[in-house]
């Protein structure tokens, strides 16, 4: 009897073990064209950029890669070849330019998401129109923008006010600011929408009783702001404001689709940089190992970048901390001026 | 006393959001006008004979009587009376980006019923592993992911416009559907399936299949919605990826986004200003389409999200 008890429970052990091992065979299965692709397509490009900038690449002719040991470093910090000057050289208006972007941008989107969360009516109408413009694509908004700011007798502002302004002209900290000024508008136009969204939403989520506790206290609207919204917004706003200045590392779109005959093939942007020498096709395919390195680079610098964001936002662990100390604290002193308008 | 105190709150609050109202609604107004109006002296311009293009570039809309359609007939047939290219770039990117929609809201469901609802070895590790891929700077895959292209066609001899179109596309949708992000935000919500359903369904016989396909995939509808959107945006907008694939190979193999940036972008859009704002507004029908009729889920999608793409 017991031998029998024994051996149910062994068949039942062997079919569970046989279903386990059933389902671990087709999980791997299914996942495998999943990581299968992702391999191939992403993770190994990422690793052979550690590895192509150590060799002398010519992917048209494999058969001719040599050991180039840092040699393509050395090149890319030396200053007298001019490929890795204008390298250099990329990051100065991109920097200045992120430098000014960044607030005006978060600044407009905050606002236009402070009123949208009023609810007007029609309400909706006016979000979908803000949003609109970040789905049309920079090659559209370049036509757009070109026919906006085009020399007197096309453009639209030129011919508006009589004036013959060359907006796209010039070279960079030269006399090319008006152009910086245009994919500053071009960037806010098309990139506000998708921050102002997200911050709507968190906006949304903050519990009104907040506001509440804060009007309680006396605070008017600059203070309910002040203490109130920012504090819990932080978080959402140190991620998109770092995602914008990373982003802005890497602008490419923007200068590549504003331009006049005459700057056409001036590189404002190590991403432009990259761009341009890599659809050099045969011109620059020697260059693999090299063009590379500047990638590496720009990545590097983003990834620390990124890395400085994370270490703000875990040493202070902003919002919901101060959120909810508020909280606590509105609440104790809404009760004890409950208590004290008891006593009156 | 008491009564009247307290009504006399309640219309100051009142009173408030009916200013806040006010206030809102303007600024709001103006704002939505100042982001449309490019879009609408988009469309006006698309429409103005030559005529009006060059005496009246500061006018929105054509003269009265002026209007024409000459801009959009010319980019289908050209001037020998053969197909041009504009409805070759429309149709690559059709394709291309349907396929990509599609391959990836499959994928990732697929993933995330695998990673959620089956037992197997090594689910924390392959999650740990995607979340740190999140971070990770993939400019730095930009150029040897070209290299290896470039090598790839070398190797396969690969010369004449169909076979380079073949693996152009190829190097173009595949890679685009195993996006991380995407995953990730089908794992969020399949966590959210609560796991007496599939249970239950398991006990009264059910195949994984089966619950993958009857219980799973309808609950799943507005966040594949969601992912549909951005995929179709983000992949019908892409200009970076295919401008380095494309490159040197001619203008027929281009998507419309490549092709407009490089045709009508920059400096060379001033001399065609009727034929390029037409195209333009043409190859921004298909996103308006799907903006027009799913706005308010894409927009509470992407604010539920919270991450920028």
């Amino acid at each position: 009897m017991k031998a029998f008890e024994e051996s149910v429970r062994d068949e039942n052990m062997l079919a569970r073990r046989r279903q386990r091992v059933k389902e671990q065979i087709s999980a791997w299965a299914l996942l495998s064209p999943f990581i299968i692709i992702l391999v191939l397509f992403s993770v190994v490009p990422f690793v052979m950029g550690f590895v192509y900038v150590f060799l002398r690449y010519d992917p048209y002719d494999v058969g001719a890669t040599q050991f180039y040991g840092l040699k393509n470093f050395e090149m890319l910090f030396n200053g007298d070849i001019s490929m890795s000057q204008s390298f250099w050289e990329s990051f100065g208006p991109v920097t200045v330019y992120a430098l000014c972007t960044f607030p005006i941008g978060t600044i407009i989107s905050f606002v236009l998401a402070y009123f949208i969360n009023m609810r007007p009516p029609g309400y909706k109408f006016f979000r979908a129109c803000i949003y609109l413009p970040s789905l049309v694509s920079i090659s559209i908004a370049g036509i757009i923008f070109c026919n906006f700011f085009g020399p007197k007798g096309s453009g639209l502002i030129n011919s508006l006010f009589g004036t013959d302004i060359d907006w796209l002209g010039g070279k960079p900290f030269q006399d090319d600011f008006l152009r910086w000024v245009i994919i500053l508008l071009l960037c806010i136009w098309g990139g506000v929408g998708g921050n102002f969204v997200i911050y709507a939403g968190v906006l949304n989520d903050i519990p009104k009783s907040l506001y509440e506790a804060c009007e309680m206290d006396g605070g008017g609207r600059w203070r309910q702001i002040l203490h109130v919204t920012l504090p819990c917004m932080k978080s959402t706003l140190s991620l998109t404001m770092f995602g914008t200045v990373v982003g802005m590392l890497s602008l490419y779109g923007q200068p590549y689709v504003l331009n006049t005959i005459e700057n056409k093939d001036i590189l404002v942007s190590p991403m432009m940089w990259i761009q341009k020498y890599l659809m050099g096709g045969l011109t620059y395919a020697k260059l693999t190992g090299f063009i590379c390195a500047a990638a590496l680079v720009l990545g590097i610098i983003s990834a620390a970048l990124g890395f400085i964001q994370r270490k703000v936002m875990a040493d202070r662990r902003p919002g919901a901390k101060y959120c909810a100390e508020y909280a606590r604290y509105a609440e104790l002193k809404a009760q004890s001026a409950d208590y004290k308008g008891g006593a009156d | 006393m008491q009564d009247a105190k307290i009504k006399k709150r309640l219309t100051k609050s009142q009173l408030t959001t009916r200013r806040e109202k006010i206030v809102s609604f303007i600024v709001l107004a103006i704002a939505a006008l100042i982001f449309v109006f490019p879009l609408i002296y988009m469309v006006g311009t698309s429409f103005k004979s030559d005529l009006d293009l060059q005496m009246h570039p500061e006018n929105i809309f054509p003269t009265p009587g002026q209007w024409t359609i000459k801009h959009y007939t010319g980019f289908f047939i050209n001037g020998d009376g053969q197909l041009d290219n504009m409805p070759k770039w429309m149709f690559n990117s059709l394709w291309s980006t349907a396929l990509t929609c599609g391959l990836t809201v499959l994928i990732d469901l697929v993933v995330a019923y695998v990673v959620v609802f089956l037992r197997w070895k090594g689910k924390q590790v392959f999650m740990k592993s995607l979340f740190a891929w999140m971070a990770a700077p993939t400019v730095i895959a930009t150029a040897p992911g070209l290299a290896l292209f470039q090598t790839v066609k070398t190797a396969l001899g690969v010369n004449n416009f169909a076979s380079t179109y073949a693996l152009v596309y190829f190097w173009l949708t595949i890679p685009g559907i195993v996006g991380v992000f995407n995953v990730i935000l089908m794992y969020n919500f399949f966590k959210t399936i609560p796991i007496d359903i599939i249970e239950s369904a398991k006990s009264d016989g059910a195949s994984h299949f089966k619950i993958f396909l009857k219980i799973v995939c309808p609950l799943a509808k507005s966040t594949m919605l969601v992912i549909v959107l951005f995929t179709f945006a983000a992949s019908w907008n892409n200009l970076q990826g295919p401008q380095l694939l494309m490159a040197g190979e001619g203008q027929a193999i281009q998507t419309i986004t490549v092709a407009l940036a490089e045709s009508y972008g920059g400096s060379s859009a001033w001399g065609a200003q009727g034929v390029s704002m037409a195209t333009a507004l043409f190859s921004l029908i298909p996103v308006l389409i799907i903006f027009i009729f799913t706005q308010n889920r894409m927009i509470e999608g992407l604010a539920s999200t919270g991450v920028k793409r």
